[in-house]
């Protein structure tokens, strides 16, 4: 006894369910807006790639696009509709024994050569790419475009802005005096400094590990005529409808009641996750 | 609800619409009417040093800085949340919608950039005319080609033809069509840019592009040469 007493282990409970399960996965529910505020032309492009297949989307995952163009002219709708053609293509080809990661970063640099190809750096576009494959989320960001996760109740800003504001408050704080910072005026605050088309594209962001999605995220890839125009708590009001379509309406509702002067093309797409 | 995805990725509802309503141009029911349309402010653009060269072409006078416009600035630049571009560009982002306008008020047409010659299909031996625009390739009379015997041809947005005024070049876009599109039997998915006598194949046609404005035309230099 003592020590060298061993319990008898207890046999583990028969299984009843049948031999093959195909583990639950999350379903997603999704919606896109656009429109094209006050604008003359519509600039911004999205995409998605297999959203009626659910044997797709299992397989291969979920992709989601949206870019902003810039560059005034038909340059805009060329680059941004070139931007989500060329990470479509590249999506399609895609080999899931290897990274999704460094796949999603070479497809993001292959759309911006592609772009910089036939604009010659005059004109580019923003980009923020989502990929939801295996219960996980890998994204890329380039440029001022907006990518929101709504997870329990909170409202988190997944992705950063590459404009001159942003670079130069971080080239202070890796100095150290973000205190002086305070108060500065930054000459061209808003412009961008990284985007899609232009002829060295290095250091933007993408997710080095996928990142886990649960059920009840709700995913928001917008551009800055949805993103830059409401406000933080307004987003978060319609991010928590239940449904995205009701999401896609409600944010198009309220872009409209800004009434902006100077609305800009805004495009919106919704991902619900759901068991 | 009936959710269709489209050939391009866009998502919308077959019971509301008959085609994809993001891919041709744009939906555009809400009325932003009342304002002032003409504004550039706000537009993402990229900071002065990414500025192309300043090579314009002369501006029309009435095209000029209106008060409004600097009217409009001045309200941008109270709104610190917007994307907006350094002053020299701007301008330059001006110039280069002034150049479009003087074009089209001093021609008051689109003017022909270029020709599809078809070579093989239903309409073969007939010819199309290209815009200085992004033309529409389909079966009905809504595209700017409308190929309308070849029904393997899409009815609306089988590919576009985008002509670039300012690089004086043309790119074929495939559009929402299931059917492969073909460069010289080379099959094409994104944009590509388009050379002379190249064979398109669209549907069950086959197309010879012939560009008007080439290295040797520029509808921009008779505009030069006039004044």
């Amino acid at each position: 006894m003592g020590f060298f007493s061993r319990k008898k282990k207890t046999p583990p409970p028969k299984t009843t369910a049948p031999r093959f399960t195909v583990p639950t996965r999350l379903s997603y529910n999704i919606a896109n807006l656009q429109g094209i505020g006050r604008r003359e032309q519509q600039e911004d492009s999205f995409g998605f790639s297999n959203v009626t297949d659910v044997m797709k989307i299992r397989e291969k995952g979920l992709l989601a696009i949206a870019a902003d163009g810039m560059g005034g002219m038909q340059g805009g709708k060329l680059a941004s509709d070139t931007a989500v053609a060329c990470i479509r293509n590249e999506f399609e080809h895609f080999d899931y024994e290897a990274s999704l990661c460094a796949q999603l970063a070479s497809s993001v640099n292959l759309a911006s050569e592609t772009v910089f190809n036939m604009l010659g750096g005059m004109g580019g576009s923003t980009l923020v790419a989502c990929i939801f494959y295996d219960d996980s989320l890998y994204w890329a960001s380039v440029g001022d475009s907006y990518l929101f996760l709504l997870r329990g109740g909170k409202l988190y800003r997944l992705n950063r802005m590459h404009t001159v504001l942003n670079d130069e408050y971080l080239s202070s704080a890796l100095r150290g005096d973000v205190t002086t910072f305070e108060g500065k005026e930054v000459s061209e605050a808003a412009a961008l400094t990284k985007f899609l088309g232009m002829e060295y594209l290095e250091n933007f962001d993408f997710t080095r590990r996928p990142m886990p999605v649960y059920s009840g995220d709700t995913f928001l890839l917008c551009s800055d005529g949805v993103g830059g125009v409401l406000s933080e708590e307004c987003i978060f009001e319609c991010m928590s409808r239940t449904d995205s379509n009701s999401v896609c309406e409600e944010l198009e509702k309220n872009v409209i009641a800004e009434n902006r002067q100077f609305q800009d093309n805004y495009t919106a797409l919704v991902i619900k996750c759901e068991k | 609800m009936a959710i269709t995805e489209c050939g391009n990725g866009h998502v919308y509802d077959t019971d509301q619409y008959a085609a994809c309503p993001y891919c041709n141009g744009g939906r555009n029911i809400i009325d932003f009417s009342g304002g002032n349309q003409g504004g550039d402010v706000g537009k993402t653009v990229i900071p002065g040093n990414m500025a192309p060269p300043a090579a314009q072409p002369p501006v029309n006078p009435q095209f000029g800085m209106s008060n409004t416009q600097a009217v409009n600035y001045a309200v941008n630049a109270n709104e610190p949340s917007k994307t907006v571009a350094p002053e020299a560009y701007r301008k330059n982002l001006e110039d280069k919608n002034k150049t479009v306008a003087v074009f089209k008020q001093q021609h008051n047409l689109d003017p022909v950039v270029g020709w599809f010659v078809c070579i093989e299909g239903p309409e073969k031996g007939c010819d199309y005319h290209m815009w200085a625009k992004i033309n529409t390739i389909g079966r009905s009379e809504k595209n700017d080609i409308c190929i309308k015997k070849d029904m393997t041809v899409s009815k609306e947005n089988h590919a576009r033809i985008a002509y670039d005024p300012k690089h004086n070049n043309f790119q074929l876009i495939p559009g929402e069509s299931t059917n492969n599109i073909y460069v010289n039997d080379e099959p094409v998915y994104v944009p590509t840019r388009l050379s002379a006598y190249d064979v398109v194949e669209l549907g069950s046609s086959k197309m010879v592009f012939v560009p008007f404005c080439s290295d040797r035309f520029k509808w921009s230099d008779v505009e030069n040469t006039e004044k």
